[in-house]
């Protein structure tokens, strides 16, 4: 379906989309825009918005289409995390917060202080252009090949990198845990009325 | 074989924490100062055996007669005592003829006066604190001596002068006594800021503080070869600065013009403390000094020079200053300035031997004078005005025939001590190298002419005159910081009151003249026979000049070539007993006349005579001072150091600097909102800058 | 094959407007939001490098970056609701005490 799309798209759209775009729409690159736009989008949202619900909300999405790209990078158990802990327990946690606090619909008026989002916006600006530039000035574009990176983000590949005592991974895999559990004590003092 | 000389130092530091804790070793009064009147002279005169055995087995075996010991046993001499970042001083002991010759003094003849010291301090219940400071002196002062670099030399060197300053003012609530301890420690200050200055000097040129190393890498060694530390040729100059801020420090500890106005002062202390530290040893310690560097001093001729009219200065405005004091223990005082004048005279020509010399016969007789005196004063129930004396010849007369032999030793009465010591320092006077050698010889003269005379005086008004006193109605001037009720008790139960003990109800009342106990005679007849017989055995046999030889240097090492005395040395020795035995037949003839009131004049017609006032006055030295320092520099420093330098420049500078600081923190605070947004901008900002910069680093390197 | 180059794009976009939802918002729980969204732009940089690279080290460390944010979302909640219980408002801009 993707092939048949993408040669749709290259059919109907190649009479007067600029030539430099012509080579590109292969059915990835197309998969990917349409979920970068949606994931630029959906966080653009949760700026704007000023009921923090929705904003959670347009998190979710982001989230979801940030699974969604993890799957186009052959990250599939990355991609599996992500649904389950941000798109699941992380946002149930905001937006089991806001319930909580009765934010549900405040009336966030203007920032007070408009230099600081004049400066901000600015600032942005020129940290994007930056970042944009970045790629373009460093990267050598020798990618791998397909198959040396098909099998990199499956469930076997990641297991044995992170329990392979050879591999710099396993202390820090216990420590995470250690923080997961200091994590735990610490919301429950913080939150806890009187221990 | 390991060297015992540490011994010789670390024995009074015992005996001084011994004393200083009494207090806790011994709750009764009697028993504490009992301890301490057997363990204060006992460490002083155990250190002066060992200071014997160690000069028979370990300086006169040695090569050059020298060696370095360390001052922890155990430790090697060369173990760094400061070691920081290059400046590097040790903990040694430099063992050789100066410094025995004067550990011998300082633990001989200080443990001489220790003994004495017992009987004298026998009344006072603050005794254990007496002989605290009087072990902590001998310690410091050993270090003094010993020591094998300046720093330790230094430290002795502040160490006596803090002790001088505890014991002048030791009957403290008295206050011309504080003032007198004040005095002589504020006066001291400005020589010692010129001995660290020396010090530094010798630190800049000679990259070492110590006077002999190893290999010749010692100040004084280096001097001898003429080089500094790189090898260079020593510049003149410059030895002459470090030698002229080394004789600053001596001007001020051995009291000398312009720094002497101290010294007068400091007879307020206790007699021994008069005969101890500002007669027979710390006074000389600026003489020790100078001999010590006398590598440096001969390649210094104009330092030398300074030296020597200093010291004939010092020598003569002394001697006149000596003519016309009333008080017994203030002629003293004023005949050690002029002695001490004698001895840097010696050293300004280039005879370091003779000054040393000097030192030694010196610290005999003017001990034996001071304790002489100090038992006639015990004897007067405390009066101290020779005024209100005579006659005391019959009723003291072991005391008389002491004082009488010190009195003939410091005259320079033919083959006593003195003779031969001031005989000696007159005809290298007379060999002065500058050629000034007739001017020198002349004032020499003249001045011992008037030692003898002042000297002579001070018998006849104090012993052959008639009474002028009541004897049995003696008012007690008795020294005491306490109530002298409390006192009397602590004294009770002294071992040294036998049957001369005078007892204490009279001490109250009217006293009786009476010979002092027998633990201050004896120390006197020691030194009695010492003022006799040092000078003939050590001074024309040559003993002791072959015995220093290894720790002075000789003159003809510097520039300055050695000269012939004016006249032989024989006719030397007819022309000072001439003068010596002139100047007692004067003074024997003119008050031997005037044996009723002891007076050449009446009062009345002293006051008159400006001569005589300038003279009482102290050539005006005091009023001078004050005048110039007191009065002019307090105005100085009230209207410009603290009214304009102080409030204005330095206060307005720190000040300034706290307001201004104030002001733009004032105005950038702001920057400091307190809201979290603004600071993440700033860490924004930051990130920001660093990317750009990184871009363009990497746009660079790509290219 | 996208190239790693568009990858890094868009999680420069992503990251950018978290950037700014910090520095404007008030409510400090889309702040935190905010963060989330900067950490997972970060992650996917972390995923597209590794695959340039064939590596499987851009993975891991997004497994330690989410268990991170896990912990520091429970954490900056509780802290959340305790500034809220204490002061009956959780606006940013009455938290200006970080002065002085």
């Amino acid at each position: 379906m993707g092939n048949a799309l993408c040669r749709a798209a290259r059919g109907t759209c190649s009479a007067y989309i600029p030539g430099y775009l012509n080579a590109m729409p292969s059915a990835p690159i197309l998969v990917f825009f349409i979920l970068a736009a949606v994931a630029v989008i959906s966080a653009l949202m949760v700026v704007t918005n000023v009921n923090p619900v929705r904003s959670a909300l347009s998190l979710v999405v982001t989230f979801l289409s940030v699974a969604l790209l993890y799957i186009t990078l052959s990250a599939h158990f990355i991609a599996a995390v992500q649904i389950i802990v941000y798109a699941g327990a992380i946002m149930v946690l905001f937006l089991f917060v806001i319930m909580l606090l009765n934010l549900g619909a405040p009336a966030e008026a203007e920032p007070k202080n408009k230099a600081q989002s004049r400066a901000a916006l600015a600032l942005s600006a020129v940290f994007l252009t930056a970042l944009a530039l970045a790629p373009l000035v460093t990267f050598s574009t020798d990618a791998k090949s397909e198959a040396a990176i098909k099998n990199l983000g499956t469930v076997s590949t990641i297991g044995a990198s992170l329990y392979n005592p050879a591999l710099p991974w396993l202390f820090p895999f216990e420590a995470t845990s250690i923080l997961l559990l200091v994590a735990v004590v610490g919301a429950i003092v913080l939150a806890k009325r009187r221990i | 074989m390991p060297s015992y000389a540490w011994l010789i130092v670390w024995l009074p530091l015992l005996g001084f924490l011994h004393n200083a804790f009494a207090g806790y070793l011994y709750k009764d009064l009697a028993a504490r100062k009992k301890a301490v009147s057997y363990i204060a002279p006992g460490v002083v005169l155990a250190a002066f055996v060992v200071t014997l055995a160690v000069l028979k087995n370990e300086v006169l075996t040695a090569a050059d007669h020298r060696v370095i010991v360390p001052l922890i046993p155990g430790l090697s001499p060369e173990t760094p005592w400061i070691n920081i970042a290059g400046f590097k001083a040790n903990f040694g002991l430099l063992l050789d003829p100066l410094s025995m010759l004067m550990a011998m003094v300082v633990t001989g003849i200080g443990g001489l006066i220790h003994i004495y010291a017992t009987g004298y301090m026998a009344e006072d219940r603050e005794q254990p604190r007496f002989f605290t400071y009087f072990n902590l002196f001998i310690f410091m002062m050993l270090l003094l001596v010993l020591g094998s670099n300046f720093l330790m030399m230094f430290v002795g060197w502040e160490g006596v002068g803090s002790c001088s300053y505890l014991l002048i003012s030791f009957w403290y609530t008295d206050e011309n006594n504080a003032k007198a301890g004040n005095k002589a420690f504020i006066v001291n200050r400005v020589g010692d800021l010129g001995f660290a200055l020396g010090m530094m000097a010798i630190w800049s040129v000679f990259g070492t503080l110590s006077y002999f190393g190893e290999k010749g890498t010692g100040v004084m060694q280096m001097a001898a070869r003429h080089v500094d530390l790189l090898g260079n040729p020593l510049n003149i100059g410059v030895v002459t600065l470090i030698c002229s801020l080394l004789f600053v420090g001596a001007m001020g500890k051995s009291a000398q013009i312009p720094l002497w106005v101290w010294l007068p002062d400091a007879m307020a202390g206790p007699t021994p403390v008069s005969a101890l530290i500002h007669a027979a040893t710390m006074v000389t310690a600026g003489v020790v000094m100078l001999t010590r560097c006398s590598w440096l001093f001969v390649q210094a001729p104009g330092a030398l020079q300074l030296v020597g009219w200093i010291g004939l200065a010092t020598a003569f405005v002394g001697a006149t200053i000596g003519l016309v004091q009333s008080d017994i223990k203030r002629v003293l005082a004023f005949s050690t300035v002029s002695q001490l004048g004698y001895m840097f005279l010696a050293c300004g020509v280039g005879n370091f031997t003779a000054g040393m010399f000097h030192v030694l016969t010196h610290a005999c007789f003017k001990a034996l004078l001071f304790l002489g005196s100090g038992a006639v004063i015990h004897s007067m129930h405390g009066e101290q005005d020779m005024r209100k004396m005579g006659g005391l010849k019959k009723l003291i007369p072991r005391t008389w025939f002491v004082m009488f032999i010190g009195t003939y030793a410091i005259a320079g009465f033919p083959f006593l001590s003195g003779f031969f010591s001031k005989d000696e320092i007159l005809g290298s006077a007379s060999a002065s190298p500058w050629g000034n050698g007739v001017l020198l010889y002349g004032v020499g003269l003249l001045t011992a002419f008037m030692t003898a005379f002042y000297m002579n005086r001070l018998m006849h008004k104090t012993f052959y005159t008639d009474a002028r006193f009541v004897d049995g109605e003696l008012h007690a001037h008795h020294h005491s910081n306490f109530d002298e009720h409390e006192d009397a008790h602590g004294a009770d139960a002294h071992a040294h009151e036998g049957a001369n003990d005078h007892g204490h109800g009279d001490a109250h009342g009217g006293g009786t003249v009476h010979e002092s106990p027998p633990s201050m005679m004896i120390p006197l007849y020691v030194l009695a026979v010492l003022s006799v017989l040092v000078g003939i055995v050590l001074g024309p046999t040559k003993i002791f000049e072959h015995f220093l030889e290894p720790s002075v240097a000789r003159l003809d090492l510097g520039p300055l070539a050695e000269v012939t005395p004016l006249v032989p040395e024989i006719v030397g020795w007819v022309i000072s007993g001439a003068i010596a035995i002139g100047g007692l037949t004067l003074a024997a003839m003119l008050y031997g006349s005037r044996k009723q009131t002891g007076e050449l004049t009446t009062e009345a017609s002293k006051v008159k005579n400006p001569l005589y006032a300038f003279l009482a006055n102290k050539w005006c030295f005091d009023l001078v001072y004050n005048k110039v320092f007191i009065t002019i520099g307090g105005k100085f420093a009230d209207r410009v150091l603290w009214k304009y330098v102080d409030v204005r420049l330095i206060d307005g500078a720190v000040n300034g600097v706290a307001n201004a600081v104030g002001k733009i923190s004032g105005t950038i605070r702001k920057v400091q909102t307190g809201y979290v947004r603004n600071y993440a901008l700033g860490i924004l900002f930051g990130v920001v800058a660093l990317l750009v910069g990184l871009l363009a680093q990497w746009t660079t390197l790509n290219r | 094959m996208v190239p790693t180059s568009y990858y890094m794009i868009l999680s420069g976009i992503l990251f950018t407007i978290g950037v700014l939802g910090v520095l404007v918002k008030r409510n400090p729980i889309v702040i935190f939001m905010c963060i989330e969204l900067m950490l997972n732009a970060a992650n996917i940089a972390f995923v597209a490098l590794g695959r340039h690279f064939a590596q499987v080290n851009g993975q891991m460390y997004v497994i330690f970056a989410l268990a991170v944010a896990a912990a520091e979302v429970s954490v900056g909640l509780g802290i959340i609701v305790s500034i809220f219980r204490t002061r009956e408002s959780i606006n940013v801009d009455e938290m200006n005490l970080m002065k002085f």
